[in-house]
């Protein structure tokens, strides 16, 4: 096996690197005087180093991944096009919520506040990348572990403690029982390895082909662990009260990180469609794709508080979000209009929406006073009319209504179970899953129309209802520029994928493909010397073996 | 200029127009009015140069001024194939110049009756009209549901922030209702798309391919039922049929006025219009063995409408309940299949939006003079309001369909139809009832004229009201309807006599479309009344061309 400090390796971790580094300074020199524009700007510099970085290797790793159609394995990295989507992603909730955070934290704390974000940023981009469950686990406690600082700082009173005592307690348990779940798959499968080449060896195979007794109970306890990272029933108890007991910035942070932190572990894991062996795997995922699309909503129905209004809708888009999965995992193979693809597409648009969503509200309260209920919502339509405008372009995105981008990810996740349906149903015999894949959809879609109900009050109370009288109008004021900022970034970002959702849409296919490659007879000689050389002359010092898969 | 071209300028005009609101809004209310006015305009006129295009060219079947752009492209990695696909045919054609032409109407009937947040207010209006001339002039099925959902974001607020008293509650209830059928739409819509996916292995979602794939390969008639129904959902909420009219009345009450006309006018369009378009072309056995109860629906929905109608106590809810048996008619000849109904039926849904669209900005024209819309605080405005009483009487003959008026060539034409239907061709299942439902059909429209002359006896003559007679003697400025108002209402007069005059001028060109649309579902019936076999004959139909076509599974 590949040594982990070789040059290589650390080059392609480099982006990630960048932000740690600069996370360490910011607990270091946190203690200096500054100001929180200035630690935000530095934080926003490290992105900013750190994205150019990642941009300058997907440059160069782009090409021979899309048009090799193979992912490849450098060291405990998984390289594809999924690990590198869910970078970028995890970069841009780093800009997003740096801007909307920076003055969520009292002056004092705000070097450490930017600083653990940083580093669940870079836990994000490890985990995404992991092809050892070491590192993986490793990529999960680096989001988790500094979330909890974020939820403790700065925030006085019984709620606030309550929300990140509890999330402390409930996360540690979610992570001990994931490690559990590891810790059966090593058992059975002999290495930590996710996957020796596409498709082959490693952990990943081993839940689809091994019929030890261990898997399913594997399969149970990573339920529960990725249950609980998405907020998905039954381990989304946690979310309302945690979500209301902490501020706007860190309940967006919550709604997104750990979302996509248990996407990446149901791909990686159960992403790969000869998963079928193993009983009730889809099952499981599709009910408890149903249970919590339907209770999310249903929950969010009756909410007045915001952030509890909030933390259910996010529940109910965990859902949709397992959808995609579901029918991956009914399937067997992939052919299209995958199921991956959808729920990797769905991430990607819920992200800018959701912490869109959060980003307004934080804006609409500069005047000391936080946003807490569906009443302070009352005549903001006039009082800021852009800024409500951006709002409701949110909700209506999240709420699925076309051309936003939250339309086409229900179109994609919808249109995958459909197309699994109307396979199983239309094969050489009827087969029930079609019946459940369609039951699964209907479910979908009839939700997407309680979902709009809820998002609607929310507009409704910024534009059909009168501002209270008490109300004191002041202007904009200048630290509502970030989260302004962070508005605007997210809505150009929810408007570009509704009109132009072409690029993220084959990004996604792409994705899938290559985490369910066609088996090539191909021998790994030929495979290596079709890869393109610029590759090799760009990322590979010359004295390093001539293929990443030489190695082994 | 390329009719494409022109089609294209007048569907993004709107938009832009709303941009330029967005701009001129701190001159104050005169530029914002003045500007809508102008776009609207400028958009129908190049309605109109398209639709004179058309009326010169060859009759085809194909479409007319079309426009395509690549959306999604297919590609190995993406089996969608989108586009933005515009082009008119004989369908759409005249719903096209009616959208135009009402919003021109509904933009004079708000001049004076919208004095608060005037530019959001024309913004969302435009916004709306481009929505529904995309729901139109869409050849693409994803962006025709595009469109069809995006109207109902500019009318929530429409109806929300300008309504009347419960128009928190109309817009919400209007929002969600129409939007839980329309999920159930979009589920179908994609099980279409993906048939023809197993069919040609691309997921292609033009409107014309998809209509030859389901008609070369067409679905075995138990899918073709539940994709039936499904699109059902949707559009019959939209229409508003019978049983699933409930939203209608509050929305159509609460809304201001250009709202109602456009709702009424345009709106309850869209679910005919997706009948006619998806439904009956696409999924022909399961039209022809639901039509006798859809046949039933329509007419319950006559009667109902009339009956309630002839009950209400308020103008404007009056006219709402009045649309409900009005579409009725219009349901009644799409599903007789007949190619006169059917006809009759397309021609009644351009009746409709001008006439209730008309009645509607009237009852607008009223409330703003005596700010009651209570039949019974009006009476023997004749006198007093010549104009009002000249316009409300002429639509009023419209709607009930008076000969040499337009709604007279559409009411006659479907109920023409659909006698044809009943006697000669009734089909198997349910096919002596359908001579009631002729029957009945007819008594509809002796309801019609009742409830709307007793309207216009009670609001118009008789003894001059308690109210009217204070507001006069107090010396409030209520004039007779001004140049605003006349030249609001005018373009639509002359429609009533344009097209109940010369029927034909409006029927000829969409005859070719019509044909087409019904064709399959014609033949379906036609055998089953032959054969007597109940519809579901079209399974034999249909397996026997899936051995020659039937559905693979598509290589990657």
């Amino acid at each position: 096996m590949q040594s982990i400090a070789d040059w290589e390796t650390i080059r392609l971790l480099m982006p990630e690197l960048v932000i740690i580094l600069a996370a360490a300074y910011l607990f270091v020199m946190g203690m200096t005087v500054g100001s929180r524009t200035w630690w935000a700007s530095f934080a926003l510099g490290a992105l900013a180093i750190a994205g150019a970085t990642m941009w300058r290797q997907q440059a160069v790793l782009w090409n021979p991944l899309v048009i090799g159609g193979e992912a490849w394995f450098r060291g405990p990295l998984w390289i594809d096009v999924f690990g590198e989507l869910v970078r970028n992603l995890a970069w841009l909730v780093g800009v997003l919520v740096t801007l909307l955070a920076y003055r969520a934290a009292p002056q004092r704390l705000a070097p450490e506040f930017l600083g653990s974000l940083l580093l669940a940023v870079a836990g994000t981009m490890i985990a995404g990348r992991a092809n050892d469950l070491v590192l993986l686990f490793l990529g999960l406690e680096l989001i988790s572990i500094p979330t909890y600082t974020m939820l403790f700082l700065g925030r006085a009173g019984r709620a606030a403690m309550e929300a990140a005592a509890k999330y402390f307690f409930l996360s540690l348990l979610a992570s001990a029982i994931l490690l559990y779940g590891f810790s059966f798959l090593y058992g059975v499968a002999g290495t930590t390895e996710l996957s020796r080449a596409a498709g082959e060896g490693g952990v990943a195979a081993v839940i689809g082909k091994s019929s030890s007794l261990l898997v399913p109970v594997a399969v149970a306890l990573l339920a529960a662990g990725i249950g609980f990272k998405m907020a998905a029933v039954p381990f989304q108890f946690y979310a309302p009260d945690v979500y209301q007991g902490t501020s706007h910035a860190n309940a967006g942070l919550l709604a997104t990180l750990p979302k996509l932190a248990g996407v990446i572990v149901l791909i990686r894991l159960f992403g790969q469609p000869q998963v079928t062996t193993t009983p009730f795997v889809w099952e499981l995922v599709a009910l408890l794709s149903m249970i919590t699309i339907t209770f999310g909503n249903t929950c969010a129905l009756w909410q007045r508080d915001l952030r509890r209004l909030m933390a259910y809708s996010s529940i109910a888009h965990a859902g949709y979000m397992l959808m995609g999965v579901a029918v991956v995992l009914s399937m067997g193979s992939s052919d299209g209009f995958g199921g991956i693809a959808g729920t990797v597409f769905y991430v990607a648009v819920y992200i800018p929406a959701t912490l869109g969503v959060f980003a307004a509200w934080t804006a609409f309260a500069n005047d000391g006073e936080e946003l807490r209920t569906l009443q302070d919502l009352h005549g903001l339509g006039r009082a800021r009319p852009v800024l409500a405008a951006l709002l409701a372009v949110f909700l209506f995105s999240l709420a699925g209504i076309p051309p936003l981008a939250g339309f086409w990810g229900k179109l994609s996740v919808l249109g995958s179970v459909l197309d699994g349906g109307l396979r199983w149903l239309t094969g050489r015999e009827a087969d029930p899953r079609g019946a459940w894949l369609f039951a699964l959809a209907l479910v979908g879609a009839v939700n997407a129309a309680v979902a709009a109900a809820y998002y609607l009050r929310i507009i409704a109370a910024m534009y059909f209802q009168p501002a209270p009288a008490r109300r004191r109008e002041v202007p904009l004021a200048p630290q509502a520029l970030g989260p302004m900022a962070c508005a605007v970034v997210s809505a150009w970002l929810v408007v570009v994928f509704g009109l132009m959702p072409g690029a993220l849409f084959q990004t996604a296919q792409q994705a899938e493909q290559m985490l369910t490659p066609v088996k090539q007879p191909a021998s790994n000689d030929q495979a290596a010397s079709e890869r393109p050389a610029d590759l090799s002359r760009d990322l590979r010092p010359p004295d390093a073996p001539l293929a990443p898969f030489e190695a082994e | 200029m390329e009719p494409a071209t022109l089609l294209l300028i007048s569907l993004v005009l709107p938009v832009l127009g709303a941009a330029v609101l967005w701009v001129v809004a701190p001159l104050g209310d005169r530029a914002v009015r003045g500007t809508a006015l102008a776009t609207t305009l400028v958009t129908f006129l190049l309605v109109a140069l398209v639709t004179a295009g058309y009326l010169e060219q060859p009759r085809g079947e194909e479409g007319y001024a079309v426009w395509e752009q690549v959306w999604l492209a297919h590609q190995p990695s993406v089996p969608w194939d989108v586009r933005l696909s515009l082009g008119l045919d004989g369908i759409s054609l005249w719903l096209y110049g009616l959208t135009a032409l009402l919003m021109v109407t509904a933009v004079l009937a708000s001049w004076r009756a919208i004095d608060r947040q005037c530019a959001l207010f024309y913004g969302l209006l435009l916004l709306l009209e481009t929505g529904c001339l995309g729901v139109f002039c869409a050849r693409d099925l994803l962006l025709f549901y595009i469109c069809f959902e995006f109207t109902l974001i500019p009318l929530f607020f429409l109806i929300g922030i300008w309504g009347s008293e419960q128009r928190q509650w109309a817009a919400r209830k209007f929002f969600l209702y129409t939007l839980a059928g329309s999920v159930l739409t979009f589920l179908s819509l994609l099980v279409i798309v993906l048939w023809g996916y197993r069919a040609t292995g691309v997921a292609t979602f033009s409107l014309r391919e998809l209509t030859d794939v389901l008609s070369d390969t067409p679905m075995p008639f138990a899918w073709q039922q539940v994709v039936f129904w499904g699109l059902f959902a949707g559009f019959a909420i939209k229409v508003p049929l019978f049983p699933l009219h409930t939203w209608l009345p509050l929305a159509h009450v609460q809304a201001p006025t250009a709202g109602s006309v456009f709702l009424a006018g345009v709106l309850l369009k869209m679910g005919t219009y997706g009948f006619l378009r998806l439904s009956i072309p696409m999924l022909p056995s399961a039209t022809v063995a639901a039509a006798p109860w859809l046949l039933w629906l329509a007419v319950a929905g006559i009667l109902y409408g009339a009956l309630v109608a002839l009950a209400q106590a308020d103008i404007k809810r009056l006219i709402a309940y009045s649309s409900v048996s009005h579409m009725g008619f219009c349901m009644l000849g799409l599903f007789a299949l007949t190619p006169i109904a059917l006809r009759g039926g397309t021609l009644q849904m351009i009746n409709h939006g001008i006439s209730t669209g008309a009645l509607f900005a009237l009852v607008g024209m009223i409330y703003e003079r005596f700010h009651t819309r209570r039949i019974r605080d009006l009476g023997g405005l004749a006198r007093q309001f010549p104009w009002l009483c000249f316009f409300f009487v002429l639509f009023t003959m419209s709607s009930v369909g008076l000969p040499g008026t337009n709604g007279f060539a559409g009411e006659f034409m479907i109920l023409i139809g659909m006698f044809q239907r009943a006697w000669h061709l009734p089909g198997v299942v349910l096919g002596d009832g359908l001579t009631w439902v002729s029957i009945l059909a007819i008594t509809g429209v002796v309801l019609g004229a009742w409830y709307m002359l007793l309207l216009v006896r009670r609001v118009f003559f008789g003894p001059e009201s308690a109210l009217a007679r204070e507001q006069r003697e107090e010396g409030h400025e209520v004039g007779d309807l001004n140049w605003r108002e006349r030249l609001a209402l005018a373009p639509l007069a002359l429609c009533v006599f344009w097209i109940g005059l010369w029927p034909g001028f409006f029927v000829e060109p969409m005859t070719p479309a019509l044909d087409r649309v019904s064709r399959s579902a014609s033949r379906i019936w036609a055998e089953e009344e032959r054969t007597g076999e109940p519809a579901t004959a079209g399974v034999t139909l249909s397996s026997r061309s899936a051995s020659r076509g039937a559905p693979q599974t598509p290589r990657r």
